[in-house]
């Protein structure tokens, strides 16, 4: 009984991985220019930290760059946060002025 | 670190909606027979909670994993940390972005003076991203009144108490607001006369222009097709690549003015910019200031290799089922 359980919980949450994840690519691809820009340079910022952490390198120049990427990543990550609130406020402002 | 998006639309999408005039209707076709909008369980336009939560949780899985395989104690741990760091922000940010309304639950957060959040909730269930203002923009005039006590010092003359109660019915009733928007325009006068200066006079005469363009407007002109596009098999296609086909199209129609039941008109055309054929695809009744999403079936017929996509007045014999 139990396995059946945990199937239909598994499929549940995969059907819902599956939607959010559809959802997701959906909204990317609306997309404005700039935004798509942004989460390019995550990618690849984010893409280049793995690379960076794993590449046969000396382990300082490892961390080191990682470090970097990594930190350009969440720069990035964190100016697109700030642009969704401001962004956010704007709509309710202009909302409420209607 | 990817999130879902914002809901801002590519140009390219965005098609004018507003004042189109019905065309000849053409039912000789089955193929074109309009399907009942469906509901669109998954959101997929807008940008959703559920879906940041996600992105943001599985993005934190894959850096603290790769951090803490590539490098030894105690780094690791470091990188780790400031990965939860930057999650909590986000998920911080998250919570701030929802009760700004900005994940589409407009449910969650009615805006302050808005009389109909309790009243009325299935208006406010199809009303997404934008706060439910019962008063059209066109005939909000609480900056003007604003203005106009300042003009005043502080305090309205006896003159405009007319224009007040007749103000405070448009906004609190939906019922034959084009009759009050009448009465409300007649009690402008006795303020036209009133006012000394001559910006205050031009702004006057400007709310009395409002109030005629919409008592003269059409339902329907006031709404419009924000953004459509075109897909098979969920992904986005170009008209042409669609002939004889049945392809899916999501149309956001926003209505900037009073509720009203309204059809999308979807006119294709081929290569000479000749129309081909139209469909029309219920939307149903479109509240005050809300969005409504079509997303439906359509068959695209041959030669079509562009269409036009704006709002028409839902005849009475169409079938609708309310989103």
């Amino acid at each position: 009984m139990w396995v059946l359980t945990t199937l239909a919980t598994e499929r549940t949450l995969f059907i819902a991985l599956a939607r959010h994840t559809g959802c997701v690519i959906d909204q990317i691809r609306r997309a404005d220019y700039l935004t798509k820009v942004q989460y390019l340079m995550m990618v690849v910022f984010g893409a280049s930290t793995a690379a960076l952490a794993f590449a046969p390198l000396p382990q300082q120049v490892n961390i080191l760059g990682a470090g970097v990427a990594f930190g350009i990543t969440v720069g990035l990550w964190f100016s697109h946060l700030l642009s969704m609130v401001v962004d956010a406020a704007t709509d309710l402002r202009s909302g409420a002025a209607q | 670190m990817s999130g879902p998006t914002d809901s801002q639309s590519d140009d390219s999408l965005r098609t004018d909606g507003g004042g189109a005039t019905r065309g000849t209707r053409d039912t000789s076709s089955p193929e074109t027979e309009p399907e009942p909008v469906e509901p669109d369980p998954t959101e997929e336009s807008g940008p959703n909670l559920a879906a940041f939560l996600l992105t943001a949780g599985s993005v934190t899985a894959v850096f603290v994993a790769i951090f803490v395989f590539a490098f030894p104690e105690p780094i690791n741990q470091y990188f780790a940390g400031i990965v939860l760091a930057v999650t909590v922000i986000t998920l911080i940010v998250g919570m701030v972005l929802d009760l700004l309304g900005y994940f589409g639950d407009e449910a969650k957060v009615p805006a302050p003076d808005d009389e109909t959040a309790s009243s009325e909730p299935t208006q406010l269930e199809s009303v997404r991203r934008r706060p439910n203002k019962p008063l059209p923009k066109q005939v909000n005039f609480d900056d003007e009144i604003r203005e106009l006590r300042d003009h005043f010092g502080g305090d309205l003359p006896e003159q405009m108490d007319a224009f007040l109660t007749e103000y405070e019915k448009l906004k609190s009733s939906s019922q034959n607001r084009k009759v009050v928007a009448g009465s409300l325009r007649a009690a402008l006068n006795p303020i036209a006369a009133l006012v000394t200066d001559e910006e205050t006079e031009e702004m006057v005469d400007e709310m009395g222009d409002q109030l005629f363009a919409y008592i003269k407007a059409d339902p329907v002109d006031n709404m419009v097709v924000t953004e459509h596009a075109f897909y098979t098999d969920g992904v986005q296609t170009p008209i042409a690549d669609l002939q004889t086909e049945q392809a899916r199209i999501k149309a956001t129609v926003h209505n900037k003015g009073d509720s009203a039941k309204a059809e999308v008109a979807v006119r294709f055309k081929n290569e000479a910019g000749v129309p081909v054929k139209t469909a029309y695809l219920p939307v149903g009744e479109v509240v005050t200031e809300a969005r409504k999403e079509l997303n439906t079936s359509v068959y695209v017929p041959s030669l079509a290799t562009a269409a036009d996509v704006f709002v028409v007045r839902a005849t009475q014999d169409t079938p609708v089922l309310d989103m």
